[in-house]
């Protein structure tokens, strides 16, 4: 255990002395979560703006554009006389989608047929489209549903009795976790997770980097064990680190309101491994990176491929084998992972027993792996000092 | 060979820079083995394409013909693989927190009876709406299941009072909505994210790269020696420095974009305009680190500030959740962004097929970049070139 205390007081002082560090360790977390949720703030997308093409003209098709745009997620933007001007109007980005109501609309419906709505959505954003498909179906099923069941009444039955009759096998979705489908909530809580991640793996590296490229005036304490050094770098980070912690996943999460179904206690109590195993990972990586700019432009390049490595927004049975199976090293698969079935779906421990494990195996590894590093830097030292 | 190579001027410094380049591993790295490394692990990871088979778990508290086949049509579906049978609920909620399963169907108790005897009864499908995207696809296939089977049971009854088929079509659907596609008409993920994630990349690449080739002359005062190669011309050093990069990565954007091609994105518009657009966002880029490495006269700075602006920018384009929906703080960001503008070029010229015209904004936006980033880069840039203060700065 000795050099513990000395290099535990040498690094935190290269992070003290180096600006740009510190706006690693401190800043990004500070700024980040101030940004990352701005464009997410209304969380659900709402009134998206869509074109009508009424060629019916009768009160039916009148009733139906307003039942359209009295919906959550559409808007009625204007109407067009044919489908060539709305496509121009698509065209210039002022509408996101075209209703078409053809002339036999009202007839086909007295006749008994049923009545075709052409609607043209934008395949190009995933989220236009649902939204604006789901606006004009629901709008369109209610006034049809209202049709239906009015003509079944018409033939004897009861109003409760038309309903079952005119769907006899109803399924009722329900959204378990995140109810409201907001986007925010769905996205920036797995990115502050990563955002652990990455500024510990980076900042280290930047430290090692800087070293490297500028050279080391802060010798390894005389005598010290590998271990002790190692510990003594751990023992920076972890406490810096628990402090985030509390900012982001008791503070931050408390100000947007995100859902918070684990308290802070247990939360905190299954992301110890997950800064263990990532400080000890970033200590490993520490030598790859030989002048400073490389380990910022690492932060930068990684942060997107993990994001999605991790497995949340791309469903993980979708992920080729081969890289699911890289995945299973970082720190932050199972980090997020575990962290959103705690705090998102109110998972208990047991259930994520896995990831814990998984976890700690990593932590254990990786700091073996630094203690053996750290062993060799006296090796290095040795062989400097005799070339000079 | 080395009369070929002039003393001083544009080709003096423009091989200057290919010998630094060569000799550096990190731009070794960034200009030539990242940016194909990036586009292929993005394919691969996306490789499947359309989604399918998400586990879900039944609780088939039923069990007559009817739920089997309830069952049987759901996991007949694209999205839905029924993965398990449950006893209970609690247990089903289980498989979900433990990410075995991404929904829970419920059949109700004497549901084939409850059918028979006109009384509707639900079914309930529970979705995991952390995993957004698994989710719709499970709810709109599980849906659209019920759905044909519910009509089906209601086509019976109506064909038993002795309709037509076509008759009773028509009497238990009179409005239909035909959802049309024109643009991505497969509604394949991978044009929409990996067409997006590809030119993120790059423009990661391309920023850095320009930064780095610009500042570390400061960093490492190496600005006098680069200054009298281009014969005292601080705009020819300039140009002749950043020339190479441009080429290269203008190069590595046309090969993105066959690349994309050749996995299936439609192109419907413009194929001319799109190259230009490509390339004009490498130069874009290039302009906004020239403006910072003037600005902050400090590679590390510079660097900090280029990677905040671009690993935010994911996040401000508009891709995944539109401008429409932005608050307009966040969509001014977006604007100051030269990759939305591309974004938005790719897409009218890829997905949708709109008219050049329809796109000369976009374009527009990004040459406003060139030009003012630039301008104002190349105004800035020969102060700090010429004084050593700015040199060797940390």
């Amino acid at each position: 255990m000795k050099g513990f205390f000395e290099e535990w007081r040498a690094e935190a002082l290269r992070i003290l002395k180096d600006p740009g560090i510190l706006l690693l360790f401190f800043g990004v977390q500070l700024i980040y979560p101030a940004v990352y949720p701005l464009p997410y703030r209304a969380e659900v997308l709402r009134n998206v703006p869509i074109a009508i093409v009424d060629q019916d003209r009768t009160p039916v098709s009148r009733q139906l554009t307003r039942m359209v745009d009295a919906s959550e997620t559409v808007q009625v933007a204007g109407h067009f006389p044919d489908f060539e001007a709305a496509r121009k109007a698509f065209i210039q980005r002022e509408v996101s989608g075209i209703l078409i109501i053809p002339p036999d609309f009202t007839p086909n419906i007295r006749k008994g047929r049923t009545a075709t709505l052409p609607l043209y959505c934008d395949g190009s954003y995933f989220l236009v489209y649902r939204q604006v498909a789901m606006g004009v179906q629901q709008s369109a099923g209610t006034l049809s549903a209202g049709i239906e069941i009015q003509r079944l009444t018409a033939t004897g039955l009861t109003k409760k009795q038309a309903m079952a009759a005119r769907d006899p096998l109803p399924l009722i979705n329900v959204f378990l976790f995140n109810p409201a489908g907001g986007y925010g909530a769905y996205i920036v809580p797995a990115v502050l997770v990563l955002i652990l991640h990455q500024t510990l793996l980076i900042g280290i590296g930047m430290l090692g980097g800087t070293q490297r490229e500028y050279g080391d005036k802060t010798a390894i304490p005389e005598n010290s064990s590998a271990t002790g050094r190692t510990l003594g770098r751990i023992f920076v980070y972890f406490p810096l680190y628990c402090l985030h912690i509390v900012w982001f996943f008791g503070i931050l999460f408390r100000i947007y309101r995100y859902p918070q179904r684990a308290d802070l206690w247990e939360l905190f109590f299954f992301l110890v491994p997950f800064l263990l195993a990532t400080i000890c990972l970033g200590l490993c990586l520490r030598h790859l990176f030989r002048e400073r700019a490389s380990a910022m432009m690492a932060l930068l390049f990684t942060s997107i491929p993990i994001l999605f490595l991790s497995g949340f927004s791309w469903p993980v049975e979708a992920i080729p084998e081969p890289l699911r199976i890289l995945s299973q090293f970082l720190p932050a698969t199972p980090g997020i992972g575990g962290f959103l079935k705690l705090n998102h779906m109110g998972a208990d421990f047991y259930t994520i027993k896995p990831e814990f494990i998984q976890l700690w195996l990593q932590a254990l590894i990786y700091f073996i792996l630094a203690c053996i590093i750290s062993w060799r830097e006296n090796f290095q030292q040795i062989k400097d000092n005799r070339v000079p | 060979m080395k009369a070929l190579i002039p003393e001083t001027g544009f080709r003096a410094v423009f091989c200057r820079e290919l010998v630094r380049m060569a000799r550096s591993r990190l731009l070794i790295l960034v200009v030539f083995i990242l940016p194909p490394l990036s586009f292929a692990f993005i394919a691969w990871f996306f490789s499947q394409g359309v989604l399918h088979s998400l586990p879900v778990a039944v609780l088939d508290q039923d069990n007559t013909q009817l739920s089997r086949e309830i069952i049987r049509r759901m996991d007949a579906t694209p999205g839905i693989r029924i993965h398990l049978s449950v006893s209970n609920f609690t247990e089903g909620r289980q498989t979900i927190q433990s990410g075995e399963t991404y929904g829970l169907v419920i059949i109700p108790k004497n549901l084939e009876k409850d059918v028979l005897r006109g009384l509707a009864p639900n079914t309930v499908l529970y979705v995991n709406n952390t995993y957004m995207i698994a989710a719709s696809l499970i709810m709109k296939d599980a849906t659209m299941a019920m759905q044909s089977l519910s009509s089906g049971l209601e086509l019976k009854s109506h064909m038993a009072e002795g309709r037509t088929r076509q008759a009773a079509i028509g009497h238990i659907q009179p409005i239909r909505v035909d959802v049309r596609v024109p643009f991505n008409p497969y509604a394949n993920y991978f044009y929409f994210l990996a067409a997006t994630l590809l030119p993120t990349m790059l423009h990661m690449f391309v920023i850095t790269s320009a930064i780095y080739a610009f500042g570390s002359e400061l960093a490492r005062s190496t600005a006098a020696e680069w200054l009298e190669k281009a014969g005292g011309s601080p705009w020819l050093a300039v140009f002749a420095k950043i020339f190479p990069y441009t080429l290269i990565f203008c190069a590595w954007g046309l090969f993105m974009n066959a690349f994309l091609f050749r996995m299936g994105v439609p192109m419907e518009g413009s194929g001319m305009l799109l190259r230009l657009g490509t390339s004009s966002m490498v130069l874009a880029y290039q302009a906004v680190a020239l403006f910072l490495v003037a600005v902050c006269a400090n590679m590390r700075m510079a660097l900090s500030l280029a990677s905040f602006y671009a690993s935010t920018a994911f996040a401000f384009v508009g891709v995944t959740f539109p401008a429409m929906g932005m608050p307009s703080a966040a969509r001014i960001w977006g604007d100051l962004l030269p990759l939305t503008h591309y974004l938005r070029l790719f897409v009218d010229q890829t997905l949708r097929g709109a008219p050049v015209q329809a796109s000369m904004d976009a374009f527009g936006s990004l040459w406003l970049f060139v030009i003012l980033a630039g301008g104002t880069g190349l105004i800035l840039m020969p102060g700090r070139m010429k004084n050593p203060a700015y040199w060797g700065r940390k």
